[in-house]
């Protein structure tokens, strides 16, 4: 920041102060999602996409996400390519399932324990097992971070523990890419016992 | 042929590959047994579809704005349909509508 | 010339995949037999849609459908998730117990 940085941050804490839901980030998206709605980019637009932003999130006021995320770009480019990759293959194989002759493959239901406890991540985590191959998620616990998923083609135990290694590769994927501490969580001799993980039934 | 030929053929090429998954999701909503089993079908080759169509529609514009707001679609559905179907699961799981055939191989993996 | 004649069956074959699959998504919204099974089969059929509203702007610069896309995902997304909460009315209730262990060890 520049010189006049300071006094403008200040200034910028005391209106966020006055305004908890504003963040500069939700402004900055919702007036580039009204420019592009109109599909021009000109003064008017962008003046009137920050009014609305403005409008909107003093109107509706977002709850507060505490995130505690760091970016690793090279993690999180892995993250991305292995997803998109992931996403062809996935739609590939369900479209073969679905055109080849012969009898139909059914699925099973199965859980698996998350490693992380942050809402977010869990939920990233969540919605891009839906999309890689093999897992449809059907269910998550947030405070028990139980995720159920229905697999599909799986008849044995080992088909089974495979694709609970899948899920738990894509959680790490996610770690890596956005936690800020990914190996206290991911390395087995470093994960800290945490109470509540065994109220289980 | 030039260069805006190629990009308008590879252009229908995506939005014919799309199509085709499409017509894969289609069939696989048609042909699977269970509930869960079609949310595969309506999860996976949908959003790659999609995905696709949206390639070839941008590559046919090559405006930059169109593009952005194919951006904006294709993201809008990555988060929504995984979202949606996910709802549709849980409802599905929780008033036990899930076929009697399906197997649960117990609450917890590794009970350490 | 041939670009041209290419660009037409092009145009037919994606037409008519779309208008197949729209066709079979509507054998699956009929049939059921659940309530989500059609909601899923809608879900398909608005991406459907999408892909169709896409492509006639692709073949037909008609670039004025673009916002038209937007607004249709976003609805339909919020219809099925309506609809998924509306079935799940006890959405507190437990999972249902684990019903005894049926895989196959592998062979």
């Amino acid at each position: 920041m520049s010189a006049g940085g300071v006094g403008a941050r200040d200034r910028l804490s005391r209106a966020r102060r006055r305004l908890p839901g504003v963040s500069p980030a939700a402004v900055l998206w919702l007036t580039a999602v009204w420019v592009l709605l109109w599909g021009s980019l000109d003064v008017l637009n962008v003046v009137g996409g920050v009014l609305v932003a403005l409008v909107v999130l003093v109107l509706f006021p977002l709850p507060r996400v505490d995130l505690r995320l760091r970016l690793r770009p090279l993690a999180f480019t892995i993250l991305v390519v292995r997803f998109l990759a992931d996403l062809v293959r996935a739609s590939v194989e369900v479209a073969w399932l679905a055109v080849r002759p012969g009898p139909v493959s059914r699925g099973v239901v199965m859980d698996l324990e998350l490693a992380s406890d942050d809402a977010f991540l869990q939920t990233l985590t969540a919605e891009m097992v839906s999309l890689v191959p093999g897992s449809v998620v059907i269910d998550l616990e947030p405070g028990t971070r139980l995720l159920t998923l229905h697999a599909l083609g799986v008849r044995t135990r080992a088909q089974a523990e495979r694709v609970r290694h899948k899920v738990r590769a894509q959680e790490a994927r996610v770690l890596r890419a956005l936690h800020p501490d990914p190996e206290a969580l991911l390395d087995p001799r470093r994960r800290r016992h945490t109470p509540g993980a065994e109220v289980t039934g | 042929m030039t260069l805006t030929d190629a990009l308008d053929v590879l252009g229908l090429v995506f939005l014919l590959l799309g199509a085709l998954l499409c017509l894969a999701a289609a069939i696989g909503l048609l042909r699977f047994p269970d509930l869960l089993t079609r949310m595969h079908a309506g999860t996976k080759p949908q959003v790659l579809g999609l995905l696709l169509v949206l390639v070839g529609v941008g590559l046919r514009s090559r405006s930059g704005l169109d593009v952005g707001m194919l951006l904006l679609i294709g993201v809008f559905q990555l988060l929504t349909i995984p979202a949606g179907s996910h709802m549709v699961g849980r409802a599905g799981f929780r008033t036990g509508q899930v076929a009697p055939t399906d197997i649960h191989p117990g609450r917890r993996d590794d009970p350490a | 010339m041939t670009l041209d004649l290419l660009e037409v069956v092009l145009t037919w074959l994606v037409g008519g995949l779309l208008a197949a699959s729209a066709a079979l998504t509507l054998v699956r919204i009929t049939i059921g037999p659940s309530v989500l099974d059609r909601v899923i089969a809608t879900d398909v059929l608005v991406s459907i849609v999408v892909c169709a509203l896409g492509a006639y702007a692709a073949l037909t610069d008609a670039w004025t459908t673009l916002p038209l896309l937007i607004s249709l995902s976003l609805v339909g997304f919020l219809g099925s998730v309506a609809v998924a909460r509306f079935v799940a009315r006890d959405r507190d209730a437990p999972a249902p117990d684990p019903v005894p262990d049926r895989l196959e060890e592998e062979s």
